[in-house]
Order: C-alpha cells, then sequence, then structure tokens
C-alpha cells in the first residue's frame, strides 16, 4: 500500500490537464486551490498505516489474500459494510472534509457486482475483466474518481434525443483494440489528485440510448482528458491561512467538470458496452453504496461541527447555560441519528449473485435523505450558538496588523485566559465548515433528495401496508 | 511447569470513536509487557501465538480477529474482559489478566 508521501509524489508524475480561473495549472499538486484535496486524500492512505485506524482502513483482498486499502476493497460481508461507515467516520474526524476516495470504491464494487449479472443474461466476459481491474488497484493502491453524472442538458429528454448528443457520454468509435468516447462528467470529486476515472452511466437507458449505456476506466491524463476545477464558496480563503478554517484540508472535496474529447480505451479496460439493459442497476447500486456512506462521513464531519460547537461556547463563556447545552445534545442526537442510519443499511447488507454484499437500499436512501435535512440543521444550531460573529470577523491580515492588529486583538477576544487567536481560528473553522458550498455538497452529494424519495418510494411496498391497515380495520378483501 | 516463552501479541481496534485512548493503552501495555517474565512480545500475526490482547475503543469490541487459537484478553472501552474498569487501571488490570493466563497454563492456581 502507499505511504501518503507516495500518493502525493505519484500526482506528479502524472500529465493531469487542470484548469482553474482561467489558467492551466502546471503544478497543480501543489496550488493552493487544490492541496488542501490532495491532503485530504493523502490522509486515506497515510491512516492505513497507521496502528490505531489499520483495523478499519484495511481489509484482506478476496482475491488475492492481501491486506489491502479498504478503498480498493470488494465488501465480502454485512461486517464489511459497517467497516466501511465506521472507517468513513474515523477519517471525517481527522480531516473536517471530504476526502474523494469513496465514490471510486462505490463504484467498483457496484460494477464488480452489475458485471457479473451482465455476463449472465449476455454471455459477456465483463465480471473477469473487472476482476483483473480491481486486482490492479489493489496492487497499485491507485485512487479513483467514481464518473457518474452527465451534464445532462434538458432534463426532460432522454440522452439519444438531446439537441446536442454529447450532454451524457457515449461511445463513438468501436474497433478491435477498443471503444471511444465523448462527452463530459460533471461535479466530479477529487478527480484532479485521482489516478484513473471510472466512467459509469447516470440514468437508466432504453435502446435507443444504448451507446450511452458505457463504463470503463481511464488514466485521469488520458489523451483527451480536461479537467476544469469547480469553484466554491469562500475558494479564495485557500489562498489564506486562518481565514481558510481548515487549512490543511479544506472543506469539501475538489469538484471538476472533466470532459472526454474522444478518448480511446482498450477492451480490458471497458466493463459495459451498449448493454443498456443493466445502465439502471448499476446507476442504483452506485447509488445506494454512496448513500450508504453519508452518516459515516457527515456523522463525522458533524462531530467537528459540534466539537468546535462547544469549544466557541466556552471561550464565549456560556458553555454552562442549559439552553447551550441542550442544543448541542441536539447536535449530537442528530449527529448519531444519521449515524444510526449508516450502521442499519449496512448490518442489513446481503450477498449480491457476484458474491459481493449490498446494502439495504431503502435504509440507504432513508440515511442520505435524513442527512439533507440533519446537516442544515445541526449547522443552524452552530450558528446559533457561535454567534454574529461567524459573519462579521475581519480579516487574518487586521489581526496580524502592525497598527490596527491591537483592536482586534482586544475587542474580539472571550473569556479572559482565552487567548484571542484561538477564538479567531475556532470560528473561522465554523463559518467555512458550515456555509455554501460545504452544505450544497450534503444536499446533492450521491443523489439529490427528490432521487432517495423515488427509490423510498419504490422500496416501500405500500400495497403491503394498505393491506395490513385494510385487514386491521376489519376490512375484508375478496 | 512449562518453560517455553509465552507468544503475546496486541492490536487495535479502528478507533472510529473511542471511548478510551486507545493508541496510549496500547503504548502502556506493550511497555509494561517488556519487563514480565516469560513472555515474548510478538507481531499480532504470529503463527503460534499464545495470547492477543484486544484493545477495542469502545464496548462494541468490533476489532477483526487474526486467524489462531489463542487466549484473549480484550479492553472494550472502559472494561477488561468485560468487568468495569476505570481507564486509568486498565493496564494494570491487563496485566493482572496476563498474569492468570500464565499461571493457568502453568498448573498453578493464581490469586489475584
Amino acid at each position: 500500500m502507499r505511504t501518503k508521501q507516495e500518493y502525493i509524489d505519484s500526482l506528479k508524475e502524472l500529465n493531469t490537464v487542470v484548469y482553474a480561473f482561467g489558467e492551466k495549472l502546471d503544478n497543480f499538486v501543489d496550488h493552493p486551490l487544490i492541496k488542501p484535496h490532495v491532503n485530504a486524500a493523502a490522509m486515506t492512505y497515510e491512516m492505513a498505516h497507521d496502528p490505531e485506524f489499520e483495523d478499519l482502513v484495511t481489509a484482506t483482498s478476496h482475491l488475492t489474500g492481501k491486506k489491502v486499502s479498504r478503498f480498493t476493497h470488494i465488501h465480502q460481508s454485512a461486517e464489511d459494510l459497517v467497516r466501511k461507515v465506521k472507517m468513513l467516520r474515523a477519517i471525517s474526524q481527522r480531516t473536517g472534509s471530504c476526502y474523494q476516495r469513496c465514490v471510486g470504491f462505490d463504484g467498483i464494487n457496484a460494477l464488480y457486482a452489475t458485471t457479473y449479472d451482465i455476463d449472465q443474461k449476455h454471455g459477456t466476459n465483463y465480471h473477469e475483466r473487472m476482476k483483473e481491474y480491481v486486482k490492479h488497484l489493489q496492487e497499485t493502491d491507485n485512487m479513483v474518481c467514481g464518473a457518474m453524472t452527465d451534464p445532462k442538458g434538458d432534463r426532460g429528454l432522454s440522452p439519444s434525443k438531446q439537441d446536442d448528443p454529447d450532454m451524457y457520454v457515449r461511445i463513438v468509435e468501436k474497433n478491435d483494440e477498443g471503444i471511444v468516447i465523448r462527452g463530459a462528467k460533471a461535479h466530479q470529486t477529487g478527480v484532479v489528485n485521482s489516478h484513473e476515472v471510472l466512467i459509469m452511466p447516470t440514468v437508466a437507458l432504453t435502446e435507443e440510448d444504448q451507446d450511452y449505456a458505457v463504463s470503463c476506466a481511464i488514466p485521469v491524463d488520458a489523451p483527451g482528458v480536461i479537467h476544469i476545477f469547480g469553484r466554491q464558496s469562500n475558494d479564495t480563503r485557500k489562498f489564506d491561512e486562518m481565514d481558510q478554517g481548515n487549512a490543511c484540508f479544506g472543506v469539501v472535496g475538489g469538484e471538476a467538470l472533466t470532459v472526454l474529447n474522444d478518448v480511446f480505451v482498450p477492451w480490458e479496460k471497458v466493463f459495459m458496452c451498449g448493454e443498456h439493459d443493466f445502465a439502471g442497476s448499476l446507476v442504483e447500486r452506485f447509488a445506494c453504496y454512496h448513500r450508504q456512506n453519508y452518516g459515516g462521513c457527515k456523522g463525522g464531519v458533524s462531530d467537528i461541527i459540534v466539537g468546535a460547537t462547544a469549544a466557541i461556547a466556552d471561550m464565549n463563556g456560556v458553555a454552562r447555560a442549559s439552553h447551550i447545552r441542550d442544543k448541542i445534545v441536539e447536535m449530537m442526537h442528530l449527529t448519531e441519528t444519521v449515524y444510526c442510519c449508516s450502521i442499519a443499511c449496512s448490518s442489513q447488507g446481503s450477498p449480491t449473485p457476484s458474491g459481493a454484499y449490498f446494502v439495504d437500499p431503502m435504509l440507504a436512501n432513508v440515511g442520505k435523505l435524513n442527512i439533507t435535512r440533519v446537516i442544515y440543521e445541526v449547522s443552524r444550531i452552530s450558528h446559533d450558538i457561535a454567534g454574529g460573529l461567524l459573519a462579521t470577523l475581519p480579516s487574518e491580515k487586521d489581526l496580524k496588523h502592525p497598527e490596527i492588529g491591537k483592536y482586534v486583538e482586544k475587542y474580539f477576544k472571550g473569556k479572559a485566559d482565552v487567548p484571542t487567536e484561538e477564538r479567531y481560528r475556532i470560528v473561522r473553522l465554523l463559518e467555512n465548515m458550515t456555509g455554501g458550498t460545504a452544505l450544497v455538497e450534503s444536499m446533492h452529494g450521491a443523489g439529490s433528495p427528490q432521487a432517495q424519495r423515488v427509490m423510498i418510494l419504490r422500496q416501500g411496498n405500500l400495497p403491503h401496508k394498505v393491506a395490513l391497515a385494510r385487514k386491521l380495520a376489519g376490512i375484508e378483501d375478496k | 511447569m512449562s518453560s517455553r516463552l509465552k507468544k503475546v501479541g496486541a492490536k487495535l481496534c479502528g478507533n472510529c470513536n473511542p471511548h478510551i485512548a486507545s493508541r496510549e493503552v496500547y503504548k502502556n501495555i506493550i511497555q509494561e509487557l517488556e519487563g514480565v517474565e516469560g513472555i515474548e512480545v510478538v507481531p499480532k500475526e504470529t503463527p503460534g501465538l499464545d495470547i492477543l490482547i484486544v484493545i477495542s475503543g469502545c464496548p462494541v469490541d468490533c476489532a477483526e480477529r487474526p486467524g489462531g487459537g489463542y487466549e484473549e484478553i480484550v479492553v472494550a472501552g472502559e472494561s477488561v474482559d468485560r468487568v468495569s474498569c476505570p481507564s486509568g487501571e486498565i493496564t494494570e488490570k491487563v496485566l493482572g489478566r496476563l498474569k492468570q493466563e500464565q499461571s493457568k497454563n502453568n498448573g498453578e492456581n493464581f490469586n489475584e
């Protein structure tokens, strides 16, 4: 397994094409916009070598029997699914931010199960290719970006009916060597600091959309691939230190638009090519695996928000007020509620025909839907407790200013025994963790709330519930 | 009486949400073990392990066990072998349990 430094150094050996703020970045790894996301992802490598965490962050490969990063592991039991959630919480507690590696992890698990199913029906050999790909990932310990979301254009039209056929990634050529794909993937978490990109369709498809039924793996720096880095609220804070809040790991994962200009993919890296009847199940499996995560990863992030809120309450001298304590209890209650959901959907996991374990889809979707509300409420309470300072604190340059710094130092002091700088740092951490991009990521990551509601209705078995009610009401059904 | 050194290993859980300072407990135990007669501190995956000290950060005790027919001494949050124990006394309790295991294997009656 790679060390943290080996991961960082490996990114510098790539020829990844990254644009940000109108410029092509020569050394994106050390660029202030990207470096925090590299650091966050690097933590997944660092913790795998730490005896305190290796029990969660590593696993034994069912393919080779070797110890591997859990991020390259195919779940072999419900216990594996539970360990994944616990691992995510543990890493989040140390980064306070998204570390981006779970999307590819969920992609390989979804594809492992789905390629098996495709082969059973169509007589293809995608599953063997997928096993080899997983072995490759376990051997190299490469970081994979799971690339599902297409730009989609007119959401009311299917991919093949779009005015611009490139609004969804499609196959434009097939030959003896492989395929050529064209299009783009949007909202690609961690792609610029990954090694590989795992392309997957984003919607269920019909026969007329079969060119869009494509799944494959490409190097992040393959010819024809361009990444355009996304803006985040407060992103220029990354050029500051204290004002960034979480200076080491940033706020959320770095996101990019990944353009695919006629990218060649050799056959051994193609895992779906026209089998449109399996696009829907691949999307659903990936979505459920990814929704499973949020009680773990956002649970850990919420742990940090709770800790920072308790810290600022203490620094402000209000920690003992009963309403403050009660609000902090509510924050913990909400955090553990979403953690409960992730543990529940994991412990209720069951095997797929491929042998890989899959989560309970109802509970995974319930968990994610809860997050879309809980994170806003946890943040709201933190704002309530921390006070208006979150919105008015002067720049770190003012705090450090030779003339007026003393006023910032004097008038933003809380309790007498707490240095102003400590109070300043905690406020910045809270401000950055609970605003803008951080909230939107929790809302839409792994699918928007309506997508979860669709799954909940589908899994809800309403006719059965109606029959139960009718029976108890004494209605005789003929 | 057996004169063979007993192979003793220790491992941590993944510390997703520990109730105790697991890493400190682990370090303290390993340090104390170095001075105990009759035992050899070995990596947890060593074949033929006699005793495995598992240090789980909370009562769930989900630490994965390596294969092998060894005896366990389990720290799970503030408990040793499921008996409540303040975190400051865990190391002492574990060493006491270790002596019990050694005596049992040597055919002695050991009273704490």
